[in-house]
């Protein structure tokens, strides 16, 4: 086993032999499963969850493949094969989600064999990306750079990754089974909207603990998740998540979909009542067979590549005269850049959601070119955030100006980061064969008309999501402002809740009123935002006013007459 | 899609009340795949099991484009989706369903927003559209 | 199909009690509702035991040691609750005897039953045996710990599968 961490690709775990050989066993097997359908021996209904627990949907126009980026995290060479998937297969392009994943919308049931196999090939698959079983878990996408940062949680990932796939026990749960995991004290991966929301820091011991959520989610039933356990340690991680799971497996509701997943259980039984069962099922369990030795987990840590961070003793002052002889770029810096722990390195945020374009779509071109990038600014390493951008984590601060020409020149330097352009969109009824209304137009529209620099800044943080329909991919509740889809006797029309939130400051937001239509639904939050630059205090945040006053003072400008 | 707007219409058939149904757990039928009126015309359609592509019945076969769709009255809808699922051809399409046509349509149009977005191709890429071929598959 | 045993076929040496009849005096597998009844035959008259997915199979405890099978079932493939319950039997209560998985799973389900501790398959599948048997073996590799107490391969959690 090679422990040449600095030969490894940076920022996630190398694959080996095994590995790879279990990939290849994975893509015969669907691919064999794929000739049981189509020669009748397996029905549509039972080869959907098969699919499914590849990647593999069947949407509106056609297959959708779900490909993992575990944690977020991707390396040059994976991006570049994307690209060829996404021009050999698709209609170059592909689309970043909200689980930091990539899919693509156009794919052939009889091409996916072929596509899983070229993605094994650069140690990338589609396992759980979909199925009712635990899905691509999550991370802070600035894992390992932040400065804020307690202890890099993409290590419990990448062990959380390889000890759900093909769970034997839960690859059948009731539902879909999302974990995110945090390493920071600020929350940037809503871990508290998780099935298990996992938030780690250094135990007494130095080894990590964790504090777990459990039965936090959005869609039709919105509910924070509750504390159930306070600095779990490292070793009985997957004892205790195993007792978690095994509790939802057996008593978790299969009657009714709308009320199957962990939430829905935690709130009927009571969270006193949840842990008894968890806290019984722990004692039982033969925990030495589960035990999560630092031996396992220096084990895995020894795959992952560390970043040679060696920067010229004068990055910062050379990026201080770079942004003030050039005031885009200062502009940039300002909102598309990132705190790192290291002195002469910053994280930068490569924005996929250009003026009236579609948050989180990415051309293959672009895809060569972010990894090229990535190859000469941050060692060949590239992460996937939840909000559907890109982020180069370890950028030199003297050379963030060389980054920031390229992506500007390629129409990837838009600087709106937390700002009104950067809205979640899921894609809603021009793709999804779920969705009650287009989630893309609405957000196309707001982007453009809010297009403005100086404009979004000026409003500054706001955060606009919107999904197309109750299922709510696009966190409709945890957006300041947040858009819901909803078909009335075949047309679409968009609901608007305020006041939700997703970081530490966690809360759903609230339903202001009835549904517009959608050609009023952009002016609507247009009112909304000039009602909140002048009810504002100075430095106050949308979100801010909106708490100190409540959704009545909004209320007006949403339904006035147009 | 076309450019006229779109008006609310009163469906006297089911209607979607809970909403769509995620994949992988029920093989229950999208209740929106059920709503049609009374009287008024339909065109049945599917996704073809190898490539995923939208498909619509037509005089011989399934084709790609709405428009070499076979119109069926609303009257012998139900009989027409019960022989498509059971013709020779029915295994190599997934998920045969009925489609309401807007009546003040000058071509084949369905009703409603998601069946026009179906078969116009995705409204925020109109170079999707799909193509008339000349062959029927 | 027949009995599957380990990704073979073998003979199903029991017989199911039926409803409304005494139980016959050999090898019989007894609802839930007739354990009681099982329970009073002579103690080496073998006796099987089929639970719904809803059993907490806690409440055979005091009845394991007279039982040779327990029959947990698929009312559908999607019903992974079989799971959980060979795994707490094995796990929680030590049972030895054979767990037979009835219903409906699928032939791909077949490893996951098998590292749950499920040991025999009894189901109306037409799927030729061949299948079961390549689901068993088309993969080698897992990455986690199972019933079957496979030997950790040295990385992670990781084990290689017996496929025989």
């Amino acid at each position: 086993m090679s422990t040449d961490t600095a030969t490894q690709p940076v920022g996630r775990y190398a694959y080996d032999e095994v590995d790879r050989t279990f990939l290849s066993q994975r893509v015969a097997q669907f691919r064999e499963q794929v000739g049981r359908r189509v020669a009748g021996d397996l029905s549509e209904d039972e080869f959907k969850p098969l699919r499914l627990m590849n990647g593999l949907y069947l949407q509106l126009h056609a297959y959708m493949l779900r490909v993992a980026v575990p944690y977020g995290m991707m390396g040059a060479d994976q991006m570049r094969e994307l690209a060829h998937i996404a021009r050999t297969y698709d209609r170059d392009y592909g689309h970043f989600t909200t689980r930091q994943n990539i899919q693509f919308n156009w794919i052939r049931l009889e091409d996916t064999p072929d596509i899983l196999e070229r993605l094994a090939g650069v140690n990338m698959h589609a396992i759980q990306t979909s199925g009712n079983c635990i899905r691509n878990v999550t991370c802070d996408e600035f894992a390992g750079a932040a400065a804020d940062e307690l202890l890099d949680p993409r290590i419990h990932a990448e062990i959380l990754r390889q000890w759900s796939t093909l769970h034997p026990e839960f690859s059948f749960l009731p539902r879909k089974f999302k974990i995110a995991i945090s390493g920071s004290p600020h929350d940037r991966v809503a871990a508290r909207f998780h099935d298990i929301g996992l938030v780690a820091h250094p135990g007494p011991n130095g080894r990590p603990v964790f504090d777990v959520f459990v039965g936090g989610g959005l869609g039709r039933t919105p509910i924070i998740g509750v504390h159930l356990c306070h600095d779990l340690p490292e070793e009985d991680l997957l004892a205790y998540l195993e007792a978690v799971v095994r509790v939802y497996n057996a008593y978790g509701r299969r009657d009714n979909m709308y009320k199957a997943r962990i939430k829905i259980l935690v709130q009927a039984l009571g969270v006193e009542q949840f842990r008894e069962k968890v806290d019984a099922e722990f004692a039982q369990m033969n925990r030495a067979d589960y035990r999560l030795e630092p031996a396992i987990v220096e084990g895995i840590r020894a795959r992952f590549g560390i970043p040679d961070l060696d920067a010229p003793a004068d990055a910062a002052q050379k990026l201080d005269s770079d942004r003030k002889a050039d005031a885009r770029f200062d502009r940039w810096v300002r909102t598309n850049t990132h705190a790192h722990r290291h002195e002469g390195f910053i994280s930068a945020v490569v924005s996929i959601k250009p003026d009236g374009g579609i948050p989180g779509d990415v051309t293959a071109d672009q895809m060569d070119l972010i990894a090229d990038l990535a190859d000469e600014f941050s060692f060949g390493e590239i992460r996937v955030t939840h909000m559907q951008n890109v982020v180069l984590g370890h950028v030199r601060k003297d050379r963030l100006r060389d980054l920031w020409l390229r992506l500007d020149g390629a129409g990837l330097g838009t600087p709106n980061i937390g700002l009104v352009g950067d809205i979640i969109a899921c894609p809603g009824l021009d793709y999804c064969a779920l969705a009650n209304a287009r989630s893309i137009p609405i957000a196309q529209k707001l982007s453009a008309r809010f297009a403005n620099p100086e404009l979004q800044e000026n409003i500054g943080t706001l955060r606009i999501n919107i999904s197309g329909c109750i299922n709510a991919c696009g966190h409709h509740h945890a957006g300041h402002i947040g858009i819901l889809g909803v078909d009335k006797r075949g047309e679409e029309f968009f609901q608007l809740t305020l006041g939700g939130s997703a970081e530490n400051d966690v809360a759903i937001g609230q339903i202001i009123g009835p549904a517009l239509p959608e050609d009023e639904t952009v002016d609507a939050i247009a009112r909304l935002i000039d009602t909140y630059l002048v009810l504002r205090n100075e430095g106050e945040a949308f979100i801010d006013t909106y708490r100190r006053l409540g959704a009545a003072s909004f209320k007006d400008a949403v339904y006035a007459p147009a | 899609m076309g450019a006229r707007a779109w008006t609310a219409h009163p469906f006297t058939a089911v209607e979607a009340v809970t909403g769509p149904l995620p994949e992988g757990i029920s093989s229950e039928v999208d209740v929106r795949n059920n709503r049609r009126d009374m009287t008024g015309a339909s065109v049945i359609t599917a996704n073809r099991l190898l490539d995923g592509r939208i498909v619509w019945l037509a005089p011989q076969g399934w084709s790609e484009v709405i428009s070499q769709a076979r119109v069926f009255d609303n009257a012998a809808v139900e009989d027409a989706i019960k022989q498509a699922k059971v013709a020779a051809d029915a295994g190599t399409v997934v998920g045969i369903y009925g489609v309401q046509l807007d009546p003040e349509a000058t071509k084949i149009t369905p009703l409603t927003v998601r069946e026009r977005i179906r078969a116009f191709g995705p409204t925020v890429h109109p170079d999707f559209a799909p193509v008339e071929t000349p062959h029927v598959h | 199909m027949p009995l599957l045993e380990n990704g073979h076929v073998t003979e199903d040496r029991w017989a199911q009690a039926i409803a409304g009849e005494a139980l016959p005096a050999g090898a019989v597998i007894v609802p839930l509702e007739r354990l009681e009844e099982g329970l009073a035959r002579p103690k080496d008259a073998p006796l099987g035991v089929a639970i719904g997915p809803d059993v907490d199979v806690a409440v055979l405890r005091p009845a394991l040691p007279r039982l040779g099978l327990v029959a947990v079932t698929f009312p559908s493939f999607r019903d992974g609750r079989a799971f959980t319950q060979a795994r707490a039997l094995r796990e929680h209560l030590s049972f030895t005897g054979e767990i037979r998985a009835t219903g409906t799973p699928l032939p791909d389900q077949y490893e996951f039953l098998l590292r749950c501790g499920v040991t025999t398959v009894q189901t109306d599948r037409a799927e030729d045996v061949a299948v079961w048997q390549q689901a068993h073996e088309i993969i080698s590799i897992a990455y986690q710990p199972s019933v079957l107490h496979e030997r950790p391969q040295g990385l992670g959690l990781r084990r290689f599968l017996a496929t025989d």
